[in-house]
């Protein structure tokens, strides 16, 4: 801390997440500003060439763009507004099965495929562990916890696709290509079978076309490309104009936020009641942090009939709402009347985990939150909250059975994430004898 | 031109990290205030003066980043900035603390939040962010004081966020 002592400090909160802001910032390898040095280089290079062809360019512009307008009003006319995609859905699944959650099991030894309405498919190749997060009107949310999986997505104008590998998130507008992630080894690979594709990351933006095959290791921070003179742009047979693939280098956006702009979300096969009663939009609300007017409307409309009545999605709004708000029955029973109205709504997997944070609002909930973080951990060992749920049952085990008893839950912490928020107080539990 | 960027790079790009929240804006950042430098560089008098001119071309840029993002949010409606800071906060806790951190310094005017982080992230005196921001040492100060303030109220209205010393304090 900075402050001296005619300066206000501010809370003790907003310090420590100060604390938390500047210490996330990583030092830069060599390697990485050598690059960004090669890239300032030519574009200030380019800068002094392009100020002098600025004039020349700028009446050759005003000329095109006259000659464009020209020929683009007559089409216009005889255009008329393209008709609305059909929302996407689950046609049928190839060699396994749909599980809680939307894990995809699979049956035989040739891997799951999973067949969308409009001819996209998600291929699981053996011993792939892979998940249908949410698929609806906008598209679909997928994700990959290991293995490698391959995707054909059908271009779109409306629908968007995306893929949680790791700590990678692959947004895709339609191409062909193969994702994999390792989690023990924190390497991450994309394979481009068609199109072209702007990956953009921590590393700066690199454009990928047809054949070429990046390779990300998390631990190094190393990022190669190779090509693969084989493939070529025809080889996936995609009629449409190049499609666009965007790796972001920065962590998946959390789960929640994915339907809140059309409605309820829901992995595939879930009952249609997930689609019903999805016009509260409290996911819109959560997020511009109204919470008492989300507590409010409940209030009007009546505990029951809400628990009875609301989306998913709403259920899920409502239990942040009311746990930021310390309503921890409220929030309780929201996240168990989501689990128990849609047991197969990729959301019930996280409620669960949900309601051990609601138990440690209790006075007296540190041992039900247990019991809920290992439940949480059995049925998604390696599932978005995974490191948080084990960090937290060891903060429990420590305060509620001492430092023997939490040592074993430390040592599995830094084992399965030695980079986790809570490796420092695993670290501090393995020190002291 | 090599040398500048191999001792000052590294500096601005962790300030344009830490006041934006995404690397990939930062590096952006960072190569239109080099930009701008090795453009301005004949305008230097005193080559000891270096850093601070650099960091001047850095405020200014940032400045114009936050108020380009700002104006963006307001006319089209976009989605916060992506939050890329690194493979060391994937944790998801850790992830969604700060997001929400850079979600309120999206609250603060432009001025008010660069203050705020020279000070509380990158440790400058008050007197150096005046320097720096072209503003008087009392504006500097009213700046800062307004963002802890207002940064204050707003994180301990929110219950997760007012927990956050009980975590640390376990972790310590």
């Amino acid at each position: 801390m900075t402050a001296t002592p005619d300066e206000d400090e501010g809370s003790p909160a907003l310090t420590a997440l100060t604390e938390l802001g500047r210490d996330a910032v990583e030092p830069h390898t060599r390697a990485d500003l050598d690059e960004a040095y090669r890239a300032l280089r030519k574009r200030f290079v380019a800068g002094q060439v392009r100020r002098r062809a600025l004039v020349c360019v700028t009446v050759l512009g005003a000329a095109a763009a006259c000659v464009a307008l020209a020929l683009r009003i007559p089409a216009m006319r005889g255009q008329r507004a393209p008709a609305p995609e059909p929302a996407v859905a689950v046609a049928r699944i190839e060699g396994g099965d749909l599980l809680e959650g939307g894990y995809l099991s699979q049956s035989g030894r040739a891997g799951v495929t999973v067949i969308f309405n409009e001819g996209s498919r998600f291929e699981l190749t053996r011993g792939t562990r892979g998940r249908l997060r949410a698929v609806d009107a906008d598209g679909a949310r997928l994700s990959i916890e290991h293995g490698t999986a391959a995707l054909r997505i059908t271009p779109s104008r409306e629908h968007r696709w995306s893929v949680e590998a790791g700590p990678f998130l692959v947004t895709v507008t339609g191409t062909v290509f193969t994702v994999s992630w390792d989690p023990t080894s924190e390497r991450f690979d994309l394979a481009l079978k068609a199109g072209h594709v702007v990956v953009s990351g921590s590393g700066g933006a690199i454009a990928l076309r047809a054949g070429q095959h990046l390779t990300v290791s998390v631990p190094t921070g190393k990022t190669v490309i190779t090509s693969d003179a084989s493939a070529s742009d025809a080889s996936a047979g995609l009629d449409d104009p190049p499609p666009a693939v965007t790796v972001s280098l920065g962590p998946p956006s959390p789960p929640r936020a994915t339907g809140a702009r059309r409605g309820a979300s829901s992995p595939a096969g879930s009952s249609p009641a997930v689609k019903s009663g999805g016009g509260r939009r409290w996911a819109a609300e959560l997020a511009r942090g109204s919470w008492d007017g989300i507590l409010a409307d409940v209030d009007r409309e009546g505990v029951d009939a809400t628990l009875a009545n609301a989306s998913s999605e709403d259920l899920f709004a409502l239990a942040d709402a009311a746990r930021y708000r310390r309503r921890t029955d409220l929030a309780r029973a929201a996240l168990l009347a989501q689990r128990q109205r849609f047991p197969r709504d990729a959301r019930a997997l996280d409620a669960i985990f949900l309601l051990g944070r609601v138990e440690e609002l209790r006075a007296q909930g540190a041992a039900q939150a247990i019991t809920w973080y290992d439940d949480y951990l059995a049925r998604a060992p390696a599932g978005a909250y995974a490191a948080e749920a084990l960090g937290r049952k060891m903060i429990l085990t420590h305060e509620r059975n001492g430092r023997s008893a939490a040592q074993p839950i430390a040592d599995e912490y830094l084992r399965r994430f030695p980079g986790g928020s809570y490796a420092g107080a695993a670290r501090a539990l393995q020190r002291t004898p | 031109m090599a040398e500048t960027w191999s001792r000052f790079a590294p500096m601005v790009l962790t300030t344009a990290r830490r006041a934006l929240g995404s690397r990939t804006e930062a590096e952006d950042v960072v190569q239109d205030v080099f930009i701008q430098v090795f453009r301005k560089a004949c305008t230097l008098r005193d080559p000891d003066s270096l850093r601070s001119f650099i960091y001047s071309f850095a405020v200014r840029v940032l400045k114009a980043e936050l108020r380009r993002r700002k104006i963006r949010g307001w006319l089209l409606f976009l989605p916060d900035a992506p939050l890329d800071c690194g493979a060391r906060t994937l944790d998801v806790e850790a992830r969604d603390l700060l997001r929400k951190l850079y979600a309120l310094l999206d609250r603060l005017s432009p001025r008010n939040r660069l203050a705020f982080v020279l000070r509380r992230m990158e440790a400058m005196t008050v007197e150096e962010i005046a320097a720096t921001m072209d503003i008087s040492t009392s504006t500097a100060k009213r700046a800062i004081s307004h963002a802890v303030n207002r940064l204050s109220r707003w994180v301990d209205a929110d219950p997760e966020l007012a927990g956050l010393r009980i975590d640390r304090q376990g972790e310590a």
